[in-house]
């Protein structure tokens, strides 16, 4: 069982926000989903989620928060997982509700509405109406070789099935049929489609010529299934009351839905955190935290379909007019494109990628896993600020296009768009690779200003300076760092140091003109190499003292190297070795995982066991075990004393 | 000089005419005689078209009608204006003309002959419906679907075969189909081959009594040629295209192997180009595809080049989670690009004056990039993505960024050209090469241009055999490499043009699979869409396409038992479980019994690598191998890599006996992932093919087989079997590795299986008594499996006595002591228990009507007893008749 809790410090900082008084502290917010009166059923709240669905070829709009009723709210307080069934829980009434069906292709001697009526009575608890294949003076009714199929149209464990004729199980003496019972029958599953060829041939589980119980109870081991298909295989009369379908274990998978979330206005969204359990084997479990926003209450768009002489138009109504249209009159159901983001997927504790500050969101929690492997979630919550630090930040970066290992001077300039109950922003955090150097010449709307160093880290530095908050202001500065990788981001956060919980992201685009060579359609923050310098994981390695003398005389006593680490994501095993001329390996000066950046090595002419290299040549190797290939650089030195 | 270059054509042109007349002269009118048709002008039938000629008769300035000579006239002696009077003679019917078939002609009119037309498949273009491909009823009824023309002279042959249903074979990294439709010219002489392979892939029947007429089509050209070069190399070449075609445009129009747009594809702009990159093994969760930056480079028809990045054109991109300096999509997250021309930003060319578009990314780490257009849909309109590359290797660390610049096209042909180096015995060495590149093209659509940009993919594929035997010695090398992007698939255009990516039922293989090597494939694709759905290779010895553990199962009388399970079969019978043999891909299945669901190449595609093995004969009865592979996954850091050494024996003593000796030794280190769809009988069904997940039980592990078989009959009628059968997996992982896996240090299998069968004759009476042991010991590699250990004493006493003429009478016992070794018994494992059937069966054979009449009766009673509850009793009787031939 893994938990993973968000940190005290977030707690302890939002907390402390909430309590400081001031009508700023009020505009920060915490939205709470799964505590309090957000609980998960009630999906926060909001306006019903909609999410378009098909049966069949027809699409449909879900309107609950759980598509399907995948969601399990009271199997353990204040969580949710995916579906759980306890072994005694009859999940017959689940192909009812959602993309299910249960059906009898063969059964053709009596009417179709009949028929669906007598199916749906055999799984929706209803002792009254039950199946029958019997004969009647209009009709032959044949009892042999008909198949009932159900479908469940997703995975369902089950551990157990049973069928009986009325009044066995439920008495119901007006209909004395308990010897009307299935005299023969084969039980087939399937956790797909029927497919012999195709590796999904249904799998035979009870095979009965002559049965003589009236309450037929099946036992299986605890498996996902599709379809469940019972045939008869008497020629006798027969009628089934109800087919029971015990369930057991969690869905493998589910997705949960929030409402469509009103922040009440355009809203900044900040670090988005959950506590997620692993149930069983986290091994073989999943969990995906997505969410989306809107500039609307609607994500689905609702258009009219109209066909003129000048072709087919297209206007957006709302859903309630929507439905009152004729079915022609219906164009497809499609996600708003315009106005609503697509789905994006978090990671926790981090601020969401998504577009904003908008006024809507949306989140959904996708489950995958086994019958007794899934995950669990607590709570989900995240604080937002309205209004917002700004309506639009637009960052870019100048040159976008640097040499590798050069340290380019780089300008940096952030623009603010905005209405006047904007928050504004006087700290801005940006992301690098490598600590930066020099800043220097920060100017808001082209004034110099006085700023501050809040940090600068190995990925990150943060500086401050005066409240900008005007619309169409602009704030630049320049430093100086290397670039090791295509693809260097300098992405930000702007942040109001009264609100430093909800910070805003910096969008990518056209912010300031840079003068010439700064094309306003390339602008943004993403700094490139030449594309000849990829695939190169070494730059130029630099050797100081290739002949060295480790005499103790203080005067060139050790072998140097300089080189700086490319292109890699993540850091990768390096090594020094140093080899005599037989290529004997005498030393291993280094050997550590290192990410991008400048490293520096140095060797004093000590072998491994301490003892002093003889005087002579030798090769030095350096490697960089990278995962798709093996860099090596090589040369000589010369140990002289 | 210039007079004679002026006139040279000229004097050509009327060279020829006079050579086509010599020759007309020269051919005489085939002489049918006037049995049929009116005598022409000169007294001679002639079949040739010669048009209408003049007829002195008719130019009489009479003003009475002209007559024409009745149709039958010399046949009948009818006249049009002559009294009928049938008095004397008497009326005879009309008899059709067309009874002996119709007249045919070649292309230079010459007569070709009277009868049906059986096949028929011309093109023509530009014209629509210019395909058109006839196979005549005569085809299927008279000759069954299979017509061949042959020649031959001294050493040269030929044979033209037209059928639905060829075996044919280039190559088997090639072209090797169970079931070709189509049509194969094969030549041969005693030092040179050739075959033309030749079909209208994607319609090659005519279904109706009509031809069937296309526009858009996908045809299928092959061939291989080989030479003998000196007496023991052989070299060949190999080449396969399927390309589509579509009859408007111009044949000779560029390269008709790399196919044109069919009228679907071509039917509208691309407006929008999607690109989806993903996790390349999701499995992991990690280290997905990393995307650093995107762009497209735009070619309009005027040859101008636009970058989307100069006119601000940027992809709407989705998905993906942000790293510093990229997104990523690990796991089951993907990226989603879509350039939309129809967007705001773009302010390129319109979508109607684009030729080309390219596509370049900036890619890292274990990426596996697809591509779609609103022009790249299946049937349903729904927008197919195909793919376009994908990462070697698992990288996580962004060692392998690139810059990934492919040309957005759809696709129009496939081809295969290659060579292959055969040596036969050169003091002892064997060896076959084959090496081949694979090239998949495709185009930009667009409607207004008749030629379209095309662009291609390149894979390579090969593969080395040799041996070489030097008795008591021998070796073998095997190496190859086979390309993940090797593809001998094209999806075929469909009745309208459309080719619906993913429809499987309109994928051509040029590599069928078909793994059990009976007459059909066992996929579902274009030319057999049913599939073969009972494969199990090497279960099947007898050829019988039944499952040889299921042997009394069938259509009319499904059998639901295996027959290692069922009284009296049993004794016959031993489980798959005792099956040995060499294991290569270390999944735990014998290589010969797999079955999966790739094309048949020799080696797997995705995979690089090479086996060598050495060995010695000591005496003809013992032999001791050596051997070492190295196999590499080109798609992720995945491998496998085994030494090994095998030894051998075989025995066969007059007074001892068979013995047989099978030691496998082995230490592996295999990831590869080696699925299957494996032939199961699981309890209650007739058995179907499963998939069986290789579970990687040799991840860095010693293995051993061991296999000993003992036949012996010390007596006459008496007859002793012993089966061992002992695998071990050692596992040298790491404790904390193994538990992470869930796997035992040890997981073994131990089974023994001892068989006395004697019989004895007493007058008309058959005694056989029988005795089978079977002994399981299983430690499973997974310890969420139970471990098992269970014997199984069998005894069996069928009498068979005759009586009468034609009949007897069987009586048997079948007696089994089950006991379960484990305490408590494992779940899903029965308990001790003690079973006995007791079977009584008549049975007579009969001659009847021509049939030989079998007719079995007799009853069946059963009893189970578990000991701890009250003991199950099943009974059967039976009557059952069967007719058959006599044998």
């Amino acid at each position: 069982m893994k938990r993973i809790y968000f940190g005290v410090v977030g707690h302890l900082t939002l907390a402390a926000m909430l309590l400081v008084p001031g009508a700023a502290v009020a505009q920060v917010r915490l939205f709470q989903l799964g505590r309090g009166a957000n609980t998960w059923a009630s999906g926060g709240n909001g306006g019903n989620p909609q999410i378009i669905v098909k049966k069949g070829s027809v699409a449909a709009i879900d309107s609950s928060n759980a598509p399907g009723a995948a969601i399990e709210y009271e199997h353990r307080d204040g969580w949710i997982t995916p579906r759980f069934f306890d072994g005694q829980t009859n999940i017959s009434p689940l192909l009812l509700d959602g993309t299910g069906s249960i059906r009898a292709p063969n059964s053709l001697s009596i009417s179709t509405s009949l028929r669906r009526k007598q199916l749906e009575g055999i799984i929706n608890g209803d002792h009254s109406v039950a199946f029958e294949r019997k004969p009647s003076p209009f009709a032959e009714t044949p009892a042999f070789g008909i198949w009932v199929i159900m479908d469940f149209a997703r995975l369902v464990g089950i551990k157990r099935i049973r069928f009986y004729p009325r009044n066995t199980v439920v008495a119901t003496p007006r209909q004395p049929f308990h010897d009307d019972f299935l005299r023969g029958y084969e039980l087939f599953i399937n956790e797909r489609i029927t497919d012999r060829s195709g590796g999904a041939p249904d799998v035979l589980v009870s095979q009965v010529a002559q049965n003589i119980e009236a309450i037929v109870d099946i036992p299986i081991e605890p498996q996902y299934v599709r379809l469940i298909k019972l045939r008869s295989i008497t020629t006798s009369p027969f009628e089934i009351d109800e087919i029971e379908v015990f369930g057991t274990g969690y869905l493998g998978e589910a997705a949960y839905y929030s409402d469509v979330i009103d922040l009440g206005d355009r809203s900044a969204v900040g670090v988005i955190r959950w506590v997620a359990d692993a149930i069983g084997d986290p091994a073989f479990s999943q969990l995906g935290v997505r969410a989306r926003t809107g500039d609307d209450d609607s994500p689905v768009l609702y258009r009219r379909r109209d066909v003129s002489d000048f072709g087919v138009e297209f206007t957006e109504v709302t859903p309630e007019e929507y439905w009152e249209l004729k079915r022609a009159n219906r164009d497809a159901l499609a996600d708003d494109e315009v106005f609503w983001s697509p789905w994006k997927s978090l990671e926790n504790g981090t601020i969401p990628a998504v577009p904003g500050p908008r006024r809507y969101i949306q989140l959904q929690v996708d489950f995958e896993g086994r019958l007794f492997d899934t995950r669990a979630v607590k709570r989900l919550q995240f604080a937002y600020l309205n209004p917002p630090l700004a309506d639009t930040l637009k960052a870019e970066v100048f040159p976008r296009l640097a040499e590798a290992e050069q340290a380019v001077s780089f300008r940096y300039g952030v623009m603010l768009r905005g209405a006047d109950d904007i928050q504004g922003f006087d700290q801005l955090e940006v992301d690098t690779n490598v600590p930066i150097e020099n800043i220097r010449g920060l100017t808001i709307n082209g004034e110099p200003r006085a700023w501050d160093e809040v940090f600068n880290r190995d990925n990150a530095f943060r500086i401050s300076f005066p409240l900008v908050r005007q619309d169409s202001s602009t704030v630049e500065f320049s430093f100086d760092v290397p670039i090791f990788r295509f693809g260097s981001v300098f992405s930000g956060r702007a942040i109001n140091s009264r609100f430093p919980t909800v910070p805003q992201r910096l969008g990518s685009g056209q912010a300031v003109d840079f003068g010439p060579g700064d094309s306003d359609a390339a602008s943004g923050v993403t700094v490139v190499i030449p594309k000849p310098q990829i695939g190169h994981l070494v730059g130029a390695v630099i050797v100081t003292n290739k002949v060295f003398t480790p005499n103790g005389d203080a005067v060139n006593e050790q072998f140097g190297m300089d080189f700086n680490i490319l292109q890699l994501v993540q850091p990768a095993p390096v090594a020094l070795d140093i080899y005599d001329l037989s290529a004997r390996r005498v030393c291993r000066v280094f050997e550590e995982e290192r990410g991008i950046g400048p490293v520096s090595l140095t060797w004093a002419g000590r072998l491994a066991d301490g003892s002093l290299a003889t005087p002579g040549n030798y090769i030095w190797v350096l490697r960089v075990m990278a995962d798709a290939f093996e860099e090596r650089h090589q040369g000589v030195l010369s140990v002289v004393y | 000089m210039e007079a004679i270059s002026r006139y040279l054509p000229r004097l050509a042109l009327a060279a020829g005419m006079v050579l086509l007349l010599a020759m007309a002269a020269s051919v005489q009118a085939q002489d049918f005689g006037a049995r049929l048709g009116t005598i022409k002008r000169g007294g001679r039938v002639t079949y040739e078209p010669t048009g209408p000629g003049v007829l002195f008769d008719a130019l009489d300035p009479a003003m009475r009608k002209w007559y024409v000579p009745q149709e039958l006239y010399s046949e009948y002696q009818w006249k049009q204006w002559e009294y009928s009077n049938y008095a004397r003679t008497n009326y005879q019917r009309y008899v059709s003309t067309s009874l002996e078939g119709d007249y045919w002609y070649d292309v230079y009119g010459n007569y070709l002959t009277r009868g049906w037309l059986v096949y028929d498949w011309r093109q023509e273009s530009p014209q629509p419906f210019g395909s058109t491909l006839e196979k005549s009823s005569q085809f299927s009824s008279w000759f069954s679907s299979l017509v061949v023309a042959s020649d031959h002279k001294g050493q040269f042959h030929y044979a033209l075969t037209v059928g639905n249903q060829l075996r044919t074979t280039l190559t088997p990294m090639t072209f090797s189909k169970a079931l070709y439709n189509g049509l194969q010219w094969d030549f041969a002489s005693d030092k040179h081959e050739a075959t033309l392979v030749l079909s209208r892939i994607s319609e090659p029947n005519s279904p109706g009594p009509e031809s069937d007429t296309r526009t858009s089509l996908t045809n299928l050209l092959g061939g291989r040629v080989t030479a003998q070069v000196g007496d023991f190399v052989k070299v060949g070449g190999t080449f396969v295209n399927a390309h589509h075609s579509q009859t408007q445009i111009e044949a000779v129009n560029g390269d008709i192997f790399r196919g044109r747009l069919t009228e679907a594809q071509n039917f509208g702009n691309v407006n929008l180009v999607s690109v989806r990159i993903s996790d390349d093994s999701p499995e992991d969760g990690e280290g997905g595809g990393g995307l650093f930056s995107s762009d497209i480079i735009i070619t309009d028809v005027d040859g101008n080049v636009l970058r989307g990045s100069q006119i601000g054109f940027r992809p709407l991109i989705s998905g993906g989670f942000e790293r510093r300096g990229f997104l990523a999509a690990d796991g089951t997250e993907e990226i989603m690009l879509a350039f939309d021309f129809n967007d705001r930003t773009y302010s390129g060319p319109d979508p109607s004056e684009i030729e080309s578009a390219q596509i370049e990314l900036v890619v890292a780490n274990d990426y596996f990039v697809e591509v779609a257009s609103d022009r790249q849909v299946n049937a349903g309109e729904s927008v197919v993505f195909l793919p376009v590359a994908r990462a070697s290797g698992n990288v996580k660390d962004g060692s392998n960024q690139r810059v990934l610049a492919f040309d957005y096209g759809l696709p129009t042909a496939n081809q295969i050209l290659g060579f292959t180096i055969e040596v036969d015995d050169l003091a002892g060495l064997e060896a076959y090469l084959e090496v081949d590149v694979n090239h998949q093209f495709r185009q930009y659509p667009n409607p207004n241009l008749k030629r379209h940009h095309t662009a291609s993919d390149r894979a390579t594929a090969w593969l080395l055999n040799m041996s070489k035997v030097s008795y008591p010695f021998f070796v073998f090398v095997e190496a190859y490499s086979v390309n993940p992007r090797y593809n001998t698939t094209l999806v075929v255009a469909g009745d309208d043009g459309v080719v619906d990516y993913t429809n499987d039922f309109q994928r051509f293989e040029f590599v069928d699979d078909n793994d059990d090597q009976d007459r059909r494939p066992d996929w579902r694709r274009k030319t057999y869409g049913p599939g073969d759905v009972e494969v199990f290779p090497g279960w099947d010895e007898n050829n019988d396409f039944i499952s040889d553990f299921n042997q009394n199962d069938n259509e009319d009388s499904p059998n639901l038992i295996p027959d290692y399970e069922e009284p009296f079969l049993r004794f016959y019978s031993d489980r798959p479980e005792f099956l040995f043999g060499i294991d290569m891909n270390h999944n735990g299945v014998v290589d010969r019994f797999e079955n999966d669901a790739r094309a048949d190449y020799p080696y797997r595609k995705d995979q690089k690598g090479y086996n060598v093995y050495a060995g010695a004969h000591f005496g003809p009865e013992v032999r001791l191998t050596a051997g070492r592979m190295r196999v590499r996954q080109f798609t992720d850091k995945r491998h496998n890599h085994a030494t090994y050494l095998l030894a051998t024996a075989e025995t066969n003593h007059p007074r001892w006996g068979r013995l047989r000796l099978f030691q496998d030794l082995r230490k592996v280190k295999d990831n590869i992932v080696d699925d299957l769809l494996q032939w199961q009988q699981l309890p209650n069904t007739r058995g179907g093919n499963r998939l069986v997940a290789d579970r990687l039980p040799a991840q860095d592990t010693v293995v051993n087989t061991t296999w000993i078989g003992w036949d012996h009959t010390p007596t006459a009628g008496l007859t002793i079997t012993h089966r061992l059968k002992w695998q071990l997996y050692h596992q040298l992982g790491s404790d904390l590795e193994l538990e992470l896996r869930g796997a035992r240090d040890q997981s073994s299998f131990l089974g023994a299986i001892n068989k006395a069968e004697y019989s004895l004759n007493l007058g008309r009476w058959t005694v056989s008594p029988r005795w089978k042991s079977e002994f399981r010991r299983e430690t499973p590699l997974s310890t969420g499996e139970f471990k098992r250990q269970e014997l199984s004493e069998i005894f069996m006493l069928v009498v068979r006595f005759p009586f009468m003429r034609r009949s007897f009478v069987e009586s048997g016992v079948d007696y089994e002591i089950f006991s379960q070794m484990r305490d408590p018994p494992p779940p899903r494992s029965n308990p001790d228990f003690k079973g006995v059937t007791s079977t009584l069966q008549m049975t007579n054979f009969t001659e009847y009507q021509g049939y030989r009449l079998t007719t079995t009766m007799g009853i069946e009673l059963s009893r189970l007893d578990f000991g701890f509850k009250r003991a199950e009793t099943r009974s059967r009787g039976f009557i059952t008749i069967y007719a058959g031939v006599q044998e």
